[in-house]
Formats: structure tokens, C-alpha cells, sequence
């Protein structure tokens, strides 16, 4: 038998090497592109140089011609300035005398004549006499700062496009080769008690399959060979052989496996999520802006609360929602579920894109929530059964790397797109992504996950009562649970892109931004949680994680309007992933203790109502910072979300020594 | 990777987003509800006579006359014009009363103050016989309809049959308009103390150059034996006033300044001052050097739009609202400009006239 884990080895070794191969590919190409773009940016520079020089001498020549003196051209300072706030590139003109002597300037620092800066020179003249130029000079690091500007958007689609072949490649390798391999060891291993009764599935024309068909027929001409004898012997068996008979049987009657013919592999669902996830992430870096930009007047609501509420009432709708998917998952069958989901999904998505007022996005916002919590549970509970018992913990960790690295993805591409396309057109990829993630769902799960699962548990009102009631329960919530998903969605998810924006800053930094988030989480998700298992200090990896998250909220308001501004915003970005990779395992971790401590039939229950309890916090989180930025500003209302994380953090990690050295003395 | 790049957000200056606002398109109209697709009328759907418009003018159908009627065709209404003139002379406007009287047009225009005033009287007028009473009535080209007293108030006519618009440049937005051409911290007025609407326009001007921070000084011309002030005291008048130094003369409404107007402004360039005026007839027949004025076809455009809310609307004009003109144009004598050596800064050269 092939050890499973000399196969993981290969297959991640050749993973590791195919990805390197693909970044060095994808450098040599970006530098390349790099190249040709400085190439093609210089002479537009000198361009644009000259159409500025000639739309302010052209001006200037209205004045000489009505017979203004070239000396006495008064306000030349403000026309110039307002020019060239047009113009970021071109950061000074001189009007100058036929001596050379400047007259006039655009306001700001002076530059000395030999400086390189000075591009270029056109000439004022007036009936033929040379009375005088205009000198234009360009911002020295413009090439460099727009081509940086490039680099940044040319990392993250490499960076993109080594994820995406991750996915691509863990799913390939999944389907077409650990799969089938561990079958046929499964196989193999039976071959080995003397057992042949099963086949193996997915005969095929490369080496596994045609190994599987090897297999296959020697095995069936095993078990012919063997009915061929059960057959010669007749109906009734001599009792002397009927031992052996029976032992025959046992290893060579011929039977279908119920995995091959059951729910199929989590390999197969995994492609799909990962670009329906993708799909409702590409709107993460600017959908606050559109919906300011969208900004109609409602009644009864101010401000504030209608730019928050496309986001605040689809965390509402897809909290309320998931359980009651769980329901239909119970009634459907995942693959048709998920189907169903992908429908207001999609739907939801090209409608927003055709989004003309608030309304409407509201509208399809929510239609797309819907869409999302269906899906979502459709997801889950295929990969809970596709998984089997003994491995669910390994499908929730596809599902949570498949959220992620679509967050990473999306975020970043999607801030991207939304600079070159416009957000209404992102949509429409993203609409066009839904589409996609359906047909491979389409093709993926044909005949297989038809039939319905057993259904997930059924919510009572009695298991919110429960954790509301329970004194853990409430610490955990209350001062846990709540600020992190407060702070995810109020600080990462709305005020982000609001604070960026407003200082100035395109979508496509924005993305790059918030992406740091994210690619902190995958780096470090799994390591912090298995440090946090190993030590077992799950309240100390919480306290200290809601600790760090707080603090790292107030960078952008220490740090407003300093250079380099989103430098420190990504910083405290990359901290607060910290912090949430600290605390978000360890969160759930105490959880399943504490629903321990409950036990009784209701366990499973009570950490379902938990969940849609802590909802609560992501709901309030962009109005609530919707409405202190009205006051505050952007860069305070995070501080102020930091402060209120910091306080949780304090009190949570008190709580937990006290209760700490209570428990000792209890025990002691 | 760009992050320290912020975008460069600089906004317009104050004084050349007071002049977009206020001159740029100089030809169109800032009053609500101006332009747009027309309404089918009843008319349009070819039920009804086209609309027949009497149009009473001083001295023939002129540009303000002929941009009414454009304005009213371009709208899509068949309208039958019938032209009269008094050729200059008021006498004759009882003739004209007589044959709207006879011919029962759907609407009556009065060309200027003099037709206005002499077709349909005062507001207050306690004897009616003589004016049009019953036909609905649109003034054209009355620069102080209020102040003449054919209307009672600047928002609305208050007369049955009578409406029109305000066509004056708001005081503020002149004193903005100096203020975008050269520093200006106090301004001057010359004028003669017995006419009243001179007085009046004084007053007003000082309130609110006041609320904006500028000082009016003012210097008062020497009435004559007839009460009227004497054309030999402009000079003087000028010189003690340029004196004081104000930035702008400003011309205020007189009518011995209008009838002196070349004398009254070559005084003015003479004793260094640059004049202001916000009528067209100073500064094209003048020397005035700066004007700041509702354009001719701005005049009749809006005036058309009264005469299509009142015909295809059947708005009563008792109670249409009186709109104002917010776009003007602005128009710089160069030769002046340069004798008196006070060059317009480029902002301003970029979006006025020039003369000469």
C-alpha cells in the first residue's frame, strides 16, 4: 500500500515547484511589462508638458493681444495653480521675460533653472516678436511614483494568480490523483487480507486509470471465476464446505462501494466556492463609496445610517437566514441548494450592477445575502457529508481557506477592476463569476449529492435563551465575540474604504490594503490556532488578540495625515489580522467548552445559537461607524472602535484570571 | 507601491467660481425652468388658432424683441405676431391702448418703462380708463420694474394682468465681479441729489457694499438754477471724488447721467477713475471700463418664458412668480483699461468680452 503520506509529500513538493516555476514566469514577465510601460509613460509625460505649456500660453497671448503688457499680467499665480490642479504631474511653470528673468510663477517652491525638472519651453510671442516663454517642469518622481503605483497592482495579480494556481493545481491533484490513489490503496490494502469484492472507480486513460482498469479486471476475473464455482457446486452447498463457502463469500462476492457511490469528494465543491466567494468579494474594497455615490434621500433615515445599510442589513439578512437554510439544506440536498443559492447570487449581483440609486442596492444587497446564506449552508453541509465523520475538521478548513484566499483575491483584483472598470462594471464580473461557479457546479456534482442529508439542527427559542441566560456565555459574547466581529466589519469592511477615499486614495490601493488583512489570516490562521491548542491558554490567545486588535484600531487616527498615510492604515491592518488569528480560533475553542460545560442534548444547538448571536456585532459595526464618523471623522471613529476593543479586551482578560485563580482555589 | 500618493484635490478659487457662475454661457438663463423639451399643447395637436401676440415697442422690434419672439417659436407655439411702434413718440400710446382694446389678443408685450408704464399704468394707479386692464400683459426690458411702480413687489406682480422679469444685476454680485478685477476696499458714487431713484440706488448700493466689508464715498453734483445738476460741475465732482481713492466709480441709476454719459465717464477716465456700471448703454457709448449686464437675447428669453407660462400654461399673472436673470455678461473696454493702466487679472480676461 502507498503511504498517504509520501503521496501528500509528492503532490505538495510538486505544487511548491510548480508555483515557484509559475512566479519566476510571471517576474520576468511583469518586469518586462514594467519596462515597456516606462518606455511608453516618458514620452507622454513630455506630452502632456506641452499641451499645459500651450493651454496657459494661449491664455496668455488673449492678454498681450489685448494689450496687456507681459510684465503687468496680474493673476498669472492663480490661473497657473488652477491649471495645473489638473495636472499632478507637471508641478511648476515660470513665465519668463526674453532675458530669461522670471515674471510670473505658479505658487510653491522655486526651482533652480538647471534644475532637470524644467521639460520643456514654448515660446510667447506677440506679432512675430519674441516677448518672452512659459517653462513647464515636471514632478521629478512622477515615472517612478506612477510606476510603483504599477508595481503595486502588477505584485497583486502575480501574488493573485499564485493563489488562484494553488486552488487550481490542490483541486486538480485532489481529483485526479490523491483521490484515486487512496482508493485503489484502500483497495490494495483489502487486495491484501485476500478480500476482492469491490472496483475501483474512474477508469481512465491515464496511469491511474489505466491501473485502475488492470486492477479492475483482475479482479473481476477473480470473482467470475468464483461464481463460476459457486454456480458448479448448485444451489444447495455440502455442509462441509459451508465454512469455506462463507469465507469466499466474505472476500470475493462482488459489491459496490458506498463511498464511490455516495457523496463524492470535497475536492469537487471546492473550485466552485472558492469563485462564488471570489464573486461576493470583489465589491469588498469600494462598496461603501458606491453606495455614498449612490446616495439618494430615504425617509425616516439620515445619512449616515442609509450609506451603511447596504452592508449592515446583508450582515442582518444572511445571520437571519443561515439557519433557516439549514433547513432547506435538510430538504433539498446540497447540490440542489447550493443551485438555488447561486441563483439570487448572481441575480443579485447583475442587478447591483445596474444599480441607478440606494434603493436599489439595498434591494439587491439583500437578494444577494439571501443568495450567500444559502449557498454558504448548501456548501457546508456538502462538504460535511462529502468529508465523513472522521475528517470534518479537514472540509471546514477547505471551506475557511476557500473563503480567504477568495477575500484575499477578490478584495485586491476587485479594487483593481474597480479603478479601470468603474463599480458598476465589477458587479457585472462578479455576476459573470456566480455564472461560472454554477456551471462547474453543474458539471462537478452531476450525479452525485442528489439525495437529501439528514438536516442540521433545528433552532429553538430556548437555545438563544439559553446562552442569553448562561453567565459564560454572555462573557464570551458580550466581550469577545461581539467587538471582533464589531470591529471586522465596522473598521475592515466600511470605514476602510470610506477613511481611504476621503484622503484621496483610488480603489485599487484600497484593495491592496484591506488585502493585507487578509493575507495576515492565511499566513498565520492555522499556525496561531495549533500554538493556541498546544499550550491550551485559549483565554490568554483571546484577551491577548482582542488586546492587540484594539490597539492596532488606533494607528490610523495616531497617524492621520502623516506621509505614507496608507502605509500605517495597511500596518494596522496587518495587526488586527494578528490579533484576530489569536483570538478567533481561541474564541472557539473556549466556545466548545464552555457548550461542554452545558452538555445535554442541546450542545450542538447552543453553539449555533452563539453564532447567530454574534451576528449582532457585525450588523451593528457599519452603522454604528457610519454614525460616529458623521462626528468624528473616519480615523477617530476607528479609534473610538479601538478604544471599545481595547476596554473588551481589558475586562475579558481580568475575568479570565480572576476566574483562573478562583478555579485553583476552587480545586486546591 | 503608490500608497504615499494621494490624489491632488485643489478647489476652483472663489473669485473664478463666482465668475463661471455668473458669465459662463453668457446667452443662457439661470432662471428655473428655463429650456428643456417643450410640452405638447393642445394647440401643437393642431385643435386650436395659433396664439396671437400685440408687441407695443419704443423704436421697432430690436435685438430684446427679436430674442422674445425667437424664444417663443423655438418653444414650439404658432404665434401670430402683431408689431407696433411709436417711433420715440409717447403720444401716440393711446392709439395703441385703443387697438388691443379692438383686437383682443391673447397676450400683449410692452417693449421698455415708457410702453410699459404708458399701456398699463401704475400699480397703484386710481384711474384705469386709459390702460389695458383686461388682456394678460408681459413687460419687456424693464430694467426697475418695482422702482417705476408698474409692479408693487419684485416677486410677483401683483397685478391681474400683468408679469414680467427682473433683469437687474444683484448688487452683490457686482460688488464680487470688482472685487475678482482688482482689491477693492471702498468704491464711489457721483451723482445729483434730486433725483430720487439715484438716491434710493445709493442707498442700497452702501447697504450692502457695507454687509460685504467696502466703504461707499460719494460726491454729490451741483444743482443748477432748474433743480437739475449742472454738466460743468462733472469734472470737479470727479476729481474730488478720485481723491478719496476708491477702486471703482460706480455708475448708479440717474437719468442726467445717461443723457451725459460720454462727458460723465471721459470725466472719470480723466481724474484716474475706472468706472463700473452694470448697464450696457455706459460702457458701449461710455468709457466705462467694466460691465457686468443681463445680454439682450437673455433679456427677451426670459421675458418669452413668462409669455409661455401664461399661454400654454394658462398661468394667471397676478400670481406667476417674477424670475431673475442669473447668468450676465461681462464685458471689458480695453482701451480704457489700458489708458488707465488697470490691467484685468487672467482669470478675469479668460472669461469676459473685450472691447476694442
Amino acid at each position: 500500500m502507498i503511504e498517504e503520506r509520501k503521496l501528500n509529500r509528492l503532490s505538495y513538493g510538486l505544487t511548491a515547484l510548480t508555483l515557484l516555476l509559475l512566479a519566476l514566469v510571471l517576474s520576468a514577465v511583469a518586469l518586462a511589462s514594467l519596462r515597456s510601460f516606462e518606455r511608453v509613460l516618458q514620452p507622454q509625460l513630455a506630452a502632456k508638458a506641452e499641451v499645459v505649456a500651450e493651454v496657459i500660453v494661449s491664455q496668455v497671448d488673449r492678454g498681450l493681444q489685448a494689450g496687456v503688457p507681459l510684465t503687468e499680467l496680474r493673476g498669472f499665480t492663480d490661473f497657473a495653480d488652477i491649471v495645473l490642479a489638473d495636472h499632478p504631474e507637471i508641478v511648476r511653470v515660470e513665465l519668463r521675460d526674453a532675458e530669461g528673468r522670471v515674471l510670473f510663477a505658479s505658487s510653491g517652491a522655486p526651482l533652480p533653472p538647471e534644475d532637470a525638472a524644467w521639460a520643456g519651453e514654448e515660446p510667447v510671442t506677440l506679432g512675430g516678436e519674441r516677448l518672452g516663454s512659459l517653462a513647464v517642469a515636471v514632478a521629478p518622481g512622477y515615472v517612478a511614483e506612477r510606476l510603483r503605483e504599477i508595481e503595486g497592482e502588477v505584485l497583486v495579480i502575480l501574488l493573485v494568480s499564485l493563489f488562484l494556481t494553488f486552488e487550481i493545481l490542490l483541486v486538480v491533484v485532489a481529483m485526479f490523483v490523491t483521490e484515486p490513489v487512496r482508493r485503489l490503496g484502500r483497495l490494495l490494502a483489502e487486495g491484501e487480507q485476500g478480500v476482492f469484492r469491490h472496483t475501483a472507480a474512474g477508469e481512465g486513460s491515464d496511469e491511474i486509470g489505466r491501473f485502475a482498469r488492470a486492477f479492475n479486471g483482475l479482479v473481476r476475473r477473480r470473482q467470475a471465476r468464483y461464481l463460476r464455482l459457486r454456480e458448479s457446486l448448485g444451489p444447495a452447498t455440502p455442509p462441509e464446505i459451508a465454512a469455506l463457502v462463507q469465507d469466499l463469500d466474505r472476500r470475493l462476492q462482488p459489491e459496490e462501494r458506498p463511498e464511490d457511490r455516495a457523496a463524492g469528494s470535497v475536492a469537487d465543491v471546492r473550485m466552485p466556492l472558492f469563485l462564488f466567494f471570489f464573486a461576493t468579494e470583489l465589491s469588498r474594497s469600494f462598496l461603501p463609496i458606491f453606495a455614498r455615490d449612490l446616495y439618494t434621500p430615504l425617509p425616516w433615515l439620515s445619512y449616515e445610517v442609509t450609506i451603511a445599510l447596504p452592508i449592515a442589513l446583508y450582515l442582518l439578512l444572511v445571520a437571519v437566514l443561515t439557519p433557516l437554510a439549514g433547513a432547506l439544506a435538510g430538504r433539498f440536498g446540497s447540490r440542489r441548494l447550493f443551485l438555488i443559492g447561486l441563483l439570487p447570487t448572481g441575480l443579485g449581483l447583475l442587478m447591483t450592477a445596474l444599480a441607478g440609486d440606494i434603493l436599489a442596492l439595498i434591494l439587491w444587497r439583500c437578494v444577494n445575502a439571501a443568495g450567500f446564506a444559502l449557498t454558504t449552508i448548501a456548501a457546508l453541509d456538502y462538504i460535511a457529508r462529502a468529508a465523513g465523520r472522521n475528517r470534518r475538521a479537514e472540509g471546514m478548513a477547505i471551506y475557511t481557506a476557500a473563503f480567504v484566499t477568495a477575500g484575499l483575491c477578490g478584495t485586491s483584483i476587485g479594487g483593481i477592476l474597480a479603478d479601470r472598470l468603474g463599480y458598476h462594471a465589477t458587479f457585472l464580473v462578479a455576476a459573470v463569476l456566480a455564472l461560472l461557479s454554477a456551471i462547474m457546479l453543474v458539471v462537478n456534482l452531476r450525479a452525485r449529492g442528489a439525495e437529501a442529508s439528514g438536516g442540521g439542527v433545528r433552532l429553538r427559542p430556548a437555545d438563544f435563551l439559553l446562552v442569553l441566560t448562561s453567565a459564560r456565555f454572555q462573557l464570551l459574547i458580550l466581550i469577545a465575540a461581539i467587538p471582533t466581529q464589531l470591529l471586522t466589519t465596522g473598521y475592515l469592511f466600511y470605514a476602510t474604504p470610506m477613511l481611504l477615499d476621503a484622503v484621496g486614495y483610488s480603489t485599487s490601493v484600497i484593495g491592496q490594503v484591506m488585502m493585507v488583512y487578509f493575507v495576515v489570516m492565511i499566513l498565520l490562521g492555522v499556525p496561531s490556532a495549533r500554538l493556541a491548542d498546544r499550550f491550551g491558554r485559549y483565554r490568554l490567545f483571546a484577551g491577548a488578540g482582542l488586546l492587540l486588535a484594539g490597539f492596532a484600531a488606533l494607528l490610523p487616527a495616531a497617524t492621520e495625515g502623516a506621509a505614507h498615510f496608507a502605509l500605517w492604515v495597511a500596518l494596522s491592518m496587518g495587526l488586527v489580522g494578528i490579533a484576530h488569528a489569536l483570538s478567533i480560533p481561541a474564541q472557539g475553542a473556549i466556545l466548545l467548552q464552555e457548550a461542554e460545560r452545558v452538555g445535554g442534548e442541546r450542545r450542538t444547538a447552543s453553539i449555533a445559537a452563539y453564532r447567530v448571536l454574534e451576528r449582532v456585532g457585525s450588523v451593528l459595526g457599519p452603522l454604528l461607524a457610519a454614525t460616529l464618523a458623521a462626528v468624528y471623522g473616519y480615523a477617530w471613529t476607528i479609534g473610538l472602535l479601538g478604544l471599545y476593543v481595547l476596554a473588551c479586551g481589558l475586562v475579558f482578560t481580568l475575568v479570565s484570571l480572576l476566574r483562573r485563580r478562583g478555579g485553583a482555589a476552587a480545586t486546591n | 507601491m503608490g500608497w504615499g500618493n494621494e490624489r491632488r484635490k485643489r478647489g476652483l478659487g472663489p473669485a473664478l467660481a463666482l465668475l463661471l457662475g455668473l458669465v459662463a454661457g453668457a446667452a443662457g438663463l439661470g432662471a428655473a425652468g428655463l429650456g428643456g423639451p417643450g410640452i405638447a399643447s393642445a394647440q401643437e395637436a393642431g385643435a386650436a388658432a395659433p396664439y396671437r401676440v400685440y408687441i407695443a415697442t419704443f423704436r421697432g422690434c430690436e435685438e430684446v424683441c427679436e430674442a422674445f419672439k425667437a424664444y417663443l417659436t423655438g418653444r414650439g407655439l404658432a404665434v401670430d405676431f402683431v408689431e407696433r411702434s411709436i417711433e420715440r413718440d409717447v403720444s401716440r400710446i393711446p392709439e395703441l391702448v385703443e387697438e388691443v382694446r379692438d383686437l383682443r389678443p391673447d397676450l400683449l408685450v410692452t417693449w421698455g418703462t415708457a410702453v410699459s408704464l404708458g399701456m398699463v399704468g401704475r400699480y397703484d394707479a386710481e384711474d384705469r380708463s386709459a390702460y389695458v386692464t383686461d388682456i394678460p400683459t408681459v413687460y419687456l426690458y424693464v430694467s426697475e420694474p418695482a422702482r417705476a411702480g408698474l409692479v408693487a413687489d419684485e416677486e410677483v406682480s401683483g397685478r391681474p394682468n400683468v408679469a414680467g422679469a427682473n433683469i437687474g444685476v444683484p448688487l452683490d454680485a457686482q460688488l464680487r465681479v470688482m472685487q475678482s478685477y482688482r482689491d477693492v476696499s471702498r468704491i464711489g458714487v457721483v451723482y445729483g441729489a434730486n433725483e430720487a431713484n439715484s438716491v434710493a440706488a445709493v442707498a442700497a448700493l452702501r447697504d450692502t457694499a457695507t454687509e460685504m466689508g467696502i466703504e461707499v464715498v460719494e460726491e454729490q453734483l451741483a444743482l443748477g438754477a432748474d433743480g437739475t445738476p449742472d454738466p460743468e460741475s462733472i469734472a470737479p465732482a470727479m476729481q474730488a471724488l478720485a481723491a478719496q481713492r476708491p477702486a471703482f466709480l460706480v455708475t448708479v441709476s440717474s437719468t442726467f447721467i445717461i443723457q451725459n454719459i460720454e462727458a460723465y465717464t471721459a470725466a472719470a477716465v480723466e481724474a484716474g477713475l475706472p468706472v463700473f456700471t452694470s448697464a450696457e448703454l455706459p460702457i458701449r457709448q461710455g468709457k466705462a471700463m467694466l460691465a457686468l449686464f443681463a445680454s439682450l437675447s437673455s433679456i427677451g428669453q426670459v421675458a418669452g418664458y413668462q409669455a409661455e407660462q401664461i399661454l400654454r400654461e394658462g398661468a394667471d399673472p397676478a400670481t406667476l412668480p417674477t424670475p431673475s436673470l442669473r447668468r450676465f455678461t461681462l464685458l471689458i473696454n480695453m482701451p480704457v483699461a489700458l489708458e488707465l493702466r488697470s490691467y484685468p487679472p487672467m482669470l478675469v480676461l479668460q472669461f469676459a468680452e473685450l472691447m476694442g
